[in-house]
């Protein structure tokens, strides 16, 4: 009888598990696998792909001596990873203003809800409309930007199309995307675990707010800030497609595009599928190698 | 209630879509504007009238034309009829995914040339993968109550860009003459349309590429050039026009001179509150020279129905199709008679009709490649283009030996991954 209802219980939690199985089997692990292979390959789409062993990766990876010097095969994969870290600046920002904006929602204040509400919009909002709201702000000749920055007499630059802007413009809408977001409201929710009978004890010690923050709230949301920085980083590696795509074609001279916008131009541009993927796996392992990192050492502090 | 009503309407569409019995369906895919698909349209009717047993499916496509049409020849469900863009030509026909149509050349221009342009782009070592249907190159839009409102001489054939270039006080508002007629004075001239008009040459053979050619005096004073526009402050910014769009910014009088080819035409006519006429593309070093650009059919090689997929392309490219395009007021018929033909002439806007078959005719336009690689080969340059309008600091030297760099390490590439590369060109 009881072997009976273990099995039912099997069976049904196989039934829910296949959908998500099946559908990660063959979107997921299928695709990542045939990248695998394909990276050792030259595919140009339209031909069968042939077999080219590891030179995709020497190509991408190594170095070669020139009459200069030695230099990149691929310098240009260099440059876009220097981008797509250099872009990770926002990262840090984002954290520290969606703190100090779930601090501020956590009090009790008058239409809290609403402020929730208004802060979390980036967060559900279309990532192709936010850009194109941004391009429209950052125009240099009738943007929202430049316009403000007329009225107290100061001329803005061009901020997509110059190459000294272009980064810290993308940064900017980063943060603008960043502090009201997911990260809000996983801070919000982290605080509010925190029990007030914590404070209440500091408060009656006598410690101000700074102590009672540095003793009592930081340690509490120190679990999400991991999570939030972990996951952070592995989105920021993988990201900037979509806002190079749309906004600025990863220009000025290369100077927005990611290593994600990289692998799109490599397969569906210049119709070389192989060293995309050689591309995308090498991102895969720097992605993995900085999370086990952050597990190792970032982990490690947060249970001790 | 409103699922009923939509799946009603959806299979009724569906419906309306089926060929009747005995006819054959072919799909027919193309880029463009609404206005592109009226006169698609057009041709589809007429030609269907002449040819009751086929049936042709429009296959409109937005944005990212060539990558859309590659997926589906992967999926194996592409298009019967192809609409092919200049920058895969090249591409698609040296990997066999368009049928070739050289006997179908062969009989559509017996009596009535090819223009030399024309042949130029799409002809390879004798054999057409395409039947060009539009070819072109760039003329000079000019507000001509804008230059009369400046007091400046009407540009003619034959100016100089250096002489384009100096009109910039008088017609630009930018640099402080609030009292000129126009904003800017036009957008950035095509980088490689000023590489051209200084003497400027990428590869030995653009044909058969073996050898880098573009370190020489011609490339550096063609970047110069190009910072000479850039930094004079009468050019649009990109992102003006990337947010603005281009003709757009010529039909509200925003820009003096535009520089375009016939297809902006319709945009135009009837839009402006100023008269405009055109000329030739202006001169460098090297003469007058343009991008050339066109638009060709091409049947693909796995359609099931290339048949009826060719008798359409002969269809679209007679007297009767030439016509019904031309009217359309986009496109520049290829061959010689046509397009100094009475009814091609006779259009207007603009005035100077001539100017856009003459273009042509003079065989003078350029593109970087005729081979397989011509995208990534541009993509190498505009992002040199890009180091040298953004980093002013380095110099055009320095620019110059770093695009020999680039294209010396794509044609490394491209002879590695390829071992019989040198004879892929179609």
């Amino acid at each position: 009888m009881r072997i009976v209802g273990q099995r039912k219980e099997t069976i049904a939690a196989v039934c829910f598990l296949l959908p998500n199985l099946i559908g990660f089997l063959l979107f997921t692990l299928w695709p990542v696998m045939a990248a695998f292979l394909l990276s050792f390959t030259h595919w140009d789409l339209l031909t069968p792909p042939h077999w080219v062993g590891l030179s995709n990766f020497v190509d991408l990876l190594g170095f070669s001596s020139t009459p200069e010097g030695w230099q990149a095969n691929d310098p240009a994969f260099w440059k876009y990873l220097w981008n797509t870290v250099f872009l990770l600046i926002g990262l840090p920002l984002s954290m520290a203003g969606a703190l100090g904006l779930a601090l501020i929602l956590n009090k009790k204040i008058r239409f809290t809800y609403a402020y929730r509400l208004v802060f979390f919009l980036p967060g559900i909002l279309s990532g192709v409309a936010i850009f194109y709201l941004w391009r429209w702000i950052y125009n240099p000749d009738y943007g929202l930007l430049n316009t403000a920055l007329a009225m107290i007499g100061v001329e803005g630059p061009a901020w997509l199309t110059d190459i000294f802007w272009a980064k810290p413009a993308l940064i900017l809408m980063g943060l603008w995307l960043g502090v009201g977001g997911t990260g809000m409201l996983l801070y919000l929710a982290a605080l509010q675990a925190i029990s007030t009978e914590l404070y209440e004890a500091a408060e009656i010690d006598g410690a101000g707010a700074w102590a009672q923050f540095r003793v009592i709230t930081w340690p509490g949301v120190m679990p999400v800030t991991f999570f939030i920085f972990v996951m952070g980083i592995i989105g920021g590696l993988q990201g900037g497609f979509e806002m190079a795509y749309i906004m600025t074609q990863g220009g000025p001279y290369g100077a927005t595009t990611t290593v994600g916008y990289y692998i799109y131009t490599m397969a569906y541009e210049n119709f070389q599928m192989g060293y995309a993927a050689a591309v995308a796996w090498v991102l895969f392992v720097v992605i993995l190698g900085i999370t086990l990192l952050n597990w190792r050492f970032g982990g490690k502090n947060i249970t001790s | 209630m409103r699922f009923f009503s939509l799946l009603a309407l959806t299979l009724c569409l569906i419906g309306c879509k089926r060929p009747d019995h005995g006819q054959t369906e072919i799909q027919y895919s193309f880029w463009g504007s609404t206005k592109q698909m009226e006169v698609e349209k057009r041709v589809i009717d007429a030609f269907e009238k002449a040819n009751p047993d086929i049936r042709v499916r429009m296959l409109p496509v937005g944005m990212r034309y060539t990558e859309k049409i590659q997926a589906m020849m992967i999926g194996n469900v592409a298009p019967d009829v192809i609409m092919v863009e200049l920058t895969v030509y090249d591409e698609w026909a040296s990997r066999g995914v368009l049928t070739d149509v050289t006997e179908l050349a062969g009989t559509l221009w017996e009596e009535d040339p090819l223009m030399p342009s024309a042949e130029k782009i799409f002809e390879r070592n004798g054999r057409y993968f395409a039947i060009p249907v539009n070819a072109h190159g760039l003329v000079l839009y000019m507000n001509l109550d804008a230059l009369k409102q400046a007091g400046v001489s009407i540009p003619a054939d034959g100016w100089s860009w250096a002489e384009i270039l100096a009109l910039g006080p008088k017609l630009s508002r930018r640099n402080g003459n609030p009292d000129a007629p126009t904003d800017f004075l036009m957008l950035m001239p095509h980088p490689s349309i000023l590489f051209f008009a200084c003497g400027g040459k990428m590869f030995d053979d653009p044909a058969h590429p073996t050898t880098v050619t573009v370190d020489s005096q011609e490339s550096r004073d063609a970047f110069q050039m190009m910072r000479d526009f850039y930094q004079s402050g009468y050019v649009v910014p990109s992102d003006v026009s990337n947010a603005e769009g281009t003709y757009q910014l010529f039909r509200d009088g925003r820009i003096a001179f535009y520089l375009s080819g016939r297809w902006a035409t319709p945009e135009l006519a009837g839009q402006t509150d100023f008269d405009w006429d055109v000329i030739k593309i202006p001169s460098g070093p090297n003469g007058a020279v343009t991008v050339l650009g066109g638009t060709a059919l091409a049947v693909w090689s796995g359609s099931r129905h290339s048949g009826a997929a060719k008798r359409f392309i002969e269809f679209y490219a007679s007297e009767e199709g030439v016509r019904i395009v031309t009217q359309g007021g986009r496109y520049v018929p290829v061959s010689r008679g046509a397009a100094f033909g009475e009814e091609f002439l006779s259009l207007r806007p603009p005035d100077s009709m001539r100017r856009f078959s003459e273009t042509m005719e003079t065989g003078a336009g350029q593109i970087f490649l005729y081979a397989p690689g011509q995208a990534q080969v541009t993509r190498i340059f505009e992002g040199r283009v890009s180091q040298a309008l953004n980093l002013p600091q380095v110099s055009t030297k320095d620019v110059v030996t770093g695009l020999d760099r680039d294209l010396k390490r794509w044609l490394d590439r491209r002879d590695r991954r390829t071992p019989n590369s040198k004879e892929e060109n179609p």
